[in-house]
């Protein structure tokens, strides 16, 4: 499916992602997204799931920050 | 749980290759403020049903949700086929992709105006002749239409710096800087989720039934000093 060339190296960036602002964020992310769950339930606002998703999304990509940083710290 | 399983799957991606993940982070970085658009644009629709005042918006109700929750997919989408491309693998591809990536921010940066231009009309229209409902002080919808204000503002100098980092290139500063990521998306991202939980737009529908303005319509009849439930 991806062709990618050995001497291309594709980085979104170039450095080793912090572990502890990741890790803040992701927890941040998922305690917010929670408590939308909880309002989305309560309130019955089904035009804010949506966003709910959006706060999970955001704590999947701090995520993988968080792994991207242990697996780059094992590489080194 | 599902969020968990599939994080469960990314990780064992990464130990093979470094790929698919930054395709996947990149892909949710895109998707969470399309997402966060996605429901601001919808309360703007319940507002103006919720204070009776379609005849004080620039388009009309039917329209409002639907032009800006397409225009909000067309964005995403664009932004989504230039990652894509980007990683392809070819540096003219990724230059490509990255050119692709801009016009789908500036799409997102046009109806996101647009909207803030409309919710702005519609506030003032309604302050000068008010309706009804607008007038009762149990339905605060000018501070959720501030709110909306607020949120959709700061999505907006998200998106502004997400095309600076692009015009920079691959070597540019913010690229190069993890905290300017943290200061520009995740903290600006953090106080749009806080805000919503600060002051939640459904708290504005809940005492109405079922939220439609008929029900508002019903109750004011039923209790004519303006309290509602």
């Amino acid at each position: 499916m991806l062709y990618i060339r050995d001497d291309y190296n594709f980085a979104l960036y170039q450095y080793t992602p912090e572990l502890v602002p990741a890790i803040a964020a992701a927890t941040l992310f998922s305690i917010g997204g929670i408590a939308h769950i909880v309002f989305l339930l309560r309130l019955r606002a089904n035009y804010f799931i949506p966003f709910t998703v959006g706060c999970f999304c955001m704590s999947q990509f701090h995520i993988l920050r968080v792994s991207d940083h242990i697996i780059r710290a094992r590489a080194n | 749980m599902e969020a968990l399983g599939y994080g469960g799957r990314i990780w064992s991606h990464f130990d093979t290759t470094g790929l698919p993940g930054y395709i996947i982070q990149s892909l949710l970085i895109l998707i969470s403020p399309a997402l966060f658009a996605a429901s601001i644009y919808m309360v703007l629709g319940r507002i103006v049903a919720l204070v009776d005042g379609e005849r004080h918006s620039l388009i009309r109700r039917r329209w409002l949700t639907k032009l800006f929750v397409t225009g909000d997919c067309v964005s995403f989408l664009v932004q989504s086929m230039g990652g894509g491309i980007q990683a392809a693998g070819t540096l003219e591809l990724l230059h490509i992709g990255e050119k692709i990536i801009v016009a789908g921010l500036f799409i997102q940066i046009f109806f996101f105006s647009i909207f803030m231009i409309v919710a702005f009309a519609f506030h003032f229209r309604v302050s000068k002749s008010p309706t009804t409902l607008s007038a009762l002080p149990s339905i605060p919808w000018r501070s959720h239409i501030l709110i909306l204000y607020i949120t959709s503002g700061i999505i907006l100098v998200r998106s502004v710096f997400r095309i600076v980092e692009y015009l920079m290139g691959n070597s540019g500063y913010i690229l190069a800087h993890e905290y300017m990521l943290y200061i520009f998306d995740t903290t600006l991202m953090l106080v749009v989720l806080g805000i919503f939980l600060w002051r939640h737009p459904g708290e504005l529908f809940l005492g109405s039934d079922k939220g439609t303005s008929f029900g508002r319509l019903m109750n004011i009849e039923l209790e004519p000093n303006g309290t509602l439930n």
